[in-house]
């Protein structure tokens, strides 16, 4: 009779452990197992104590610990994000350069170009005071006028011309 | 007027919305006492692996939360984010096989005192012995089965979200409980 109880212990607390998961409870039968049964009324009190010790020993472990160190927790890199203000401003620059740069080149071309055409007028006009001034005192025997003199008596010579 | 506490979806949102890192401390504050009954429990009570651990979980955490999509509740997600971080810890440390080893020899000693434990007249020191024997007990079973019969004991967690942490079927939950279980109380020998 005993035998045959004992026989049935590991279904009578895997019933146990059931009825613990779902919170049902024993049957009749099973009472009585477990009412003769020192090992399976052991099974059932360490189930029914196990919720309440478990967290009780693990409470009294953890306790014994300083508190958290969150300022050690690895910052991830910010996430960059741009208000509508800021992207209107940027492209409004963006505007402004496409403009500046072109018309900044261009200006310059102009400006070297005008500057090539002065120099090239100045030397012209060198040119034209210096062989007029020459013929003017290998006829006279003088000495060269003044520039000034040169540059008026070129002017009347246009003039008479 | 009292102010309404924010759900965890919202301070998860807040967070990775804007790297709030008020919302991240709250919600670490929330879940501190659970995360820290979990983790003394896989590392058999040391404080300082706990600690390590909680680090550990934290910056995980913090990197992680971005990509969490709401698949599953928070809470899930912060399990099961414990359970791989700190098993990934005691393989790394290997320190896993000696602790079991020194848990059953010496749970074993002791379950062979505890005649002597029951007629303490301190009732606190009975306790205190108790404590470590289930601490001793638990650290004998491997870290999925230490795991689960937190889960599932102290925290109260259904069959079915603990099979969502581990991600296999609620039937595998159950028989591996009803094995930790057996073996806690073997291990134990009626103490609890």
């Amino acid at each position: 009779m005993i035998d045959k109880k004992q026989a049935e212990c590991p279904r009578i607390r895997e019933v146990l452990q059931e009825l613990h998961d779902t919170g049902g409870a024993p049957d009749r039968d099973m009472l009585d197992h477990v009412l003769h049964c020192p090992d399976c009324a052991a099974f059932e009190a360490f189930l029914e104590n196990l919720p309440s010790s478990l967290r009780d020993a693990l409470d009294a472990a953890a306790s014994s610990m300083s508190a958290p160190r969150y300022a050690r927790v690895t910052p991830l890199p910010r996430k960059r994000r741009f208000s509508a203000r800021q992207l209107t401003l940027a492209a409004l620059a963006a505007g402004l350069l496409a403009v500046a740069i072109p018309a900044s080149i261009l200006t310059a071309t102009v400006l070297r170009e005008r500057a090539a055409m002065q120099e090239t007028v100045a030397a012209y006009v060198n040119d034209l005071f210096r062989s007029s001034t020459t013929e003017r005192v290998e006829s006279a025997g003088n000495t060269p006028p003044s520039p000034s003199q040169a540059l008026d008596s070129l002017l009347n010579d246009l003039a008479e011309d | 007027m009292a102010r309404m506490e924010e759900s965890d979806e919202a301070l998860v949102r807040r967070f990775t919305a804007s790297a709030d890192h008020g919302s991240f401390i709250a919600l670490m504050e929330r879940y501190l006492p659970v995360m820290r009954r979990l983790l003394a429990g896989l590392f058999n009570g040391s404080a300082e692996d706990v600690e390590d651990a909680e680090q550990e979980v934290m910056a995980a955490l913090y990197a992680g939360l971005p990509g969490f999509r709401f698949q599953s509740s928070f809470r899930t997600f912060l399990y099961r984010l414990c359970r791989n971080t700190a098993i990934d810890m005691l393989r790394a440390k290997g320190r896993e096989r000696k602790r079991m080893e020194a848990a059953g020899r010496e749970t074993l000693v002791r379950t062979g005192e505890r005649g002597e434990a029951a007629f303490d007249p301190d009732t606190r020191l009975v306790q205190e012995e108790t404590r470590k024997a289930l601490l001793r007990a638990l650290g004998s079973l491997g870290p999925e089965e230490r795991l689960l019969v937190i889960l599932k004991e102290s925290e109260g967690l259904a069959v079915e979200e603990i099979a969502q942490i581990f991600s296999v079927p609620p039937g595998t939950v159950k028989s591996r409980l009803h094995r930790s279980r057996e073996k806690l109380a073997k291990f134990l020998g009626g103490r609890v």
